[in-house]
């Protein structure tokens, strides 16, 4: 973009980003959903600030250790190795202190005599199945859902915009073969094929999940590239690239990508939204993330299992509206960056 | 007609191909052994002679290249044949029979559900744009729209479903257990009264694209010269919309029902293993757990053949809708 930065020209218009960032802003649900993600992100990052079972902060025999419990217990300072919640307070002389995270659990603490429990002050959030505290799993399952999001939505993306490029700048055999396996894809019921691999890989990890989300939902994002692509591909300003002698990789990667790439964004938004339900589901159906990760779908699970005989609410309630709350800021995130990458598309 | 027909049905089958050949690749590149599954899970050599394993893999062509066993599903699909399925030792196709009608009565009825309430919807919104009855679908829609169906399954099982709360929904299969004496009116009656739920659940996600296709597509019709005609020669509003208009604003509609069908079939996985309804969303599940290759390619082969159907039926209704479009003569 030479002709905007040069130094002479007035600066009548704003950037195309800040454009579309004020059209976003004015609408106060779409600066909620905003706050929401960054809330979500913050907890995700945040959460073993947030809900562990060792402090912060400790104040030991005179030392001052940070963040004890970040480190897995071969990692802590040798007179921390035997660190756990119990053997602390006895470690513990009038002279030291720690600083506790507001949730004084960890996602995996079991403990059995406090299985099922409602809400209550000791767990803000009810206890699991085998006396694990609710709270502490949803902060944590945040970690979960969103980067099984990011990622995977990462990896479609990528796929999505490289085969739709290819197959819609190129055209002829690429094209073929491309549109042929969109076909084959979108034919495919993905979410029994989701399903098959994870129930076949042998061990499934997170990683898994994220993989396998990424093959599979890259189509969508292809499809959209190739006709963005088929649009733009004749205008006349990548017609002057060629005749300035722009190589196709140049005119791909540097004018036709970033002239169609605003609906890849918002399909990437939904997206999100998409991979973190497709996440719980196959969670809640005991393929997704192993045990004993915590995962907002795995604590449905139990509820499902223990809705009948046990009345336990606050299992079903609480990871419930955590997924509900990210995938409805996700979605309303979308819905406003459509409206306000184009406002023609308003009706 | 008939000769665009059968070219569209011979397409089918490159596509059928790649599908079923994407499932076979992920199926046995995939690591994990099918044998000590289908053996009964943890069993390994110890508990079970090394024989019987080997007698096991002989029988099922395990150790025969990937290609070979491909061509032979394969070739036994050309005759319409599935195989068996290991878990239960019993065909494939028959138990595709079993568990496929009830799979398509609930699919069929939660497509039915979401019409019948979206379209409406959609036509609504569409005439009164902008009101405030126009927002508040939109909202609703969108928020039923992101609320997970195994969650509102549970909730419902929960607080609806006889165990500590309320009992006003039936949460086990489709009958009840005094099905059998029921007269023949009755069992239908239990039979819907069964369905209901699941239906609701499989299809509300969908009713916010259902009703925005419809409004977007009504939108496009009612800005366009005939229907300013259609008024100007003094119809009222009701032939207007419903009469006129309505036919036109299908359109986009057809080419999402295609796509619903995935989506819906997808989905009763979630609902018949909440519900624990027989169908072929539970097989699945079953099929996947036991690692049963054969019943898994015969299940996706079929929802496969399902969805292209679907999406072929919906290409000639586009005929029936838009007289412009003619498949006949080319």
């Amino acid at each position: 973009m030479p002709v905007a930065e040069q130094p002479s020209a007035p600066r009548a218009s704003r950037s195309h980003a800040s454009a579309i960032w004020d059209r976003y802003a004015r609408s106060t649900m779409n600066r909620i959903a905003l706050a929401v993600v960054v809330g979500l992100v913050a907890v995700a990052v945040f959460a073993d600030f947030i809900a562990a079972d060792l402090p912060i902060l400790l104040r030991l025999d005179g030392q001052t250790y940070l963040l004890p419990n970040l480190a897995s217990p071969g990692a802590r300072p040798p007179e921390l190795r035997r660190l756990d919640p119990e053997g602390l307070w006895e470690a513990m002389g009038p002279d030291d202190w720690a600083i506790f995270p507001p949730i004084r659990r960890g996602p995996t603490d079991i403990d059995l005599l406090a299985r099922l429990q409602p809400p209550s002050s000791e767990h803000w959030l009810g206890t699991d199945s085998i006396g694990r505290d609710v709270l502490a799993r949803i902060v944590h399952g945040t970690r979960i859902s969103l980067s099984v999001g990011l990622v995977a939505v990462g990896i479609y993306v990528l796929l999505g915009v490289l085969l739709g490029a290819l197959a819609g700048f190129y055209g002829a055999w690429v094209d073929l073969v491309v549109s042929r396996l969109i076909e084959v894809m979108m034919v495919f019921p993905t979410f029994f094929l989701i399903l098959t691999i994870m129930g076949i890989v042998e061990r499934p990890s997170i990683w898994h999940v994220m993989l396998v989300i990424g093959l599979t939902g890259w189509p969508g994002v292809a499809r959209l590239i190739r006709g963005e692509i088929l649009r733009v591909r004749e205008l006349d300003y990548v017609v002057a690239v060629r005749a300035l002698g722009g190589s196709d990789r140049r005119i791909i990667l540097r004018h036709v990508i970033p002239n169609s790439i605003g609906p890849v964004f918002v399909a990437a938004t939904f997206g999100l939204a998409g991979a973190i339900l497709v996440e719980s589901a196959l969670s809640f159906l005991g393929f997704g993330t192993p045990p004993p990760t915590a995962s907002w779908g795995e604590l449905l699970t139990q509820a499902y299992e223990h809705a009948i005989t046990s009345g336990a609410w606050w299992l079903t309630v609480f990871p419930g509206l955590a997924i509900f709350l990210t995938v409805t800021s996700y979605n309303l995130m979308g819905e406003g960056l459509r409206d306000a990458m184009d406002p023609r598309l308003r009706s | 007609m008939g000769a665009y027909l059968a070219r569209r049905l011979l397409l089918m089958i490159p596509t059928l191909l790649g599908v079923t050949l994407v499932t076979f690749v992920v199926i046995h590149l995939a690591p994990g052994d099918p044998v000590s599954a289908a053996m009964g899970g943890d069993l390994r050599a110890d508990a079970l002679s090394s024989q019987a394993i080997e007698h096991f893999r002989k029988e099922m062509h395990l150790d025969d290249p990937l290609i070979v066993q491909y061509g032979r599903w394969i070739g036994r699909l050309a005759t319409l044949d599935l195989g068996s399925s290991w878990s239960s030792g019993r065909s494939v196709s028959e138990q595709l029979g079993e568990r496929l009608p009830v799979t398509m009565a609930l699919g069929g009825a939660s497509l039915f559900f979401v019409y019948l309430i979206g379209l409406p919807l959609g036509i609504a919104s569409a005439v009164k744009r902008g009101s405030l009855g126009d927002r508040f679908t939109t909202l609703v829609l969108f928020i039923l729209y992101s609320l997970p169906s195994f969650w509102i399954g549970t909730l419902a099982i929960l607080f609806l479903g006889g165990g500590r709360y309320w009992d006003l929904i039936p949460v086990q299969g489709l009958r009840s257990p005094d099905h059998a004496t029921l007269s023949s009116m009755g069992k239908i009656a239990d039979l819907m009264w069964h369905g209901i739920t699941p239906v609701v659940l499989l299809g509300y996600a969908s009713l916010a694209s259902v009703s925005r296709y419809m409004r977007t597509g009504m939108l496009d019709v009612v800005r366009q010269d005939y229907v300013r005609t259609a008024r100007a020669k003094g119809l009222g509003e009701r032939a207007v919309i419903y009469k006129h208009a309505l036919r036109n604003s299908l359109i986009p509609i057809l080419s999402h029902l295609g796509m619903m069908v995935p989506f819906l079939l997808g989905g009763t996985v979630i609902v018949e293993r909440l519900f624990g309804i027989p169908g072929m969303g539970q097989l699945m599940f079953q099929a996947i757990l036991a690692r049963d290759y054969s019943l898994i390619m015969g299940i996706t082969t079929v929802t496969a053949l399902l969805t292209m159907l679907a999406i072929l039926i919906t290409d000639l209704l586009y005929a029936v809708v838009d007289p412009r479009i003619s498949y006949g003569k080319k």
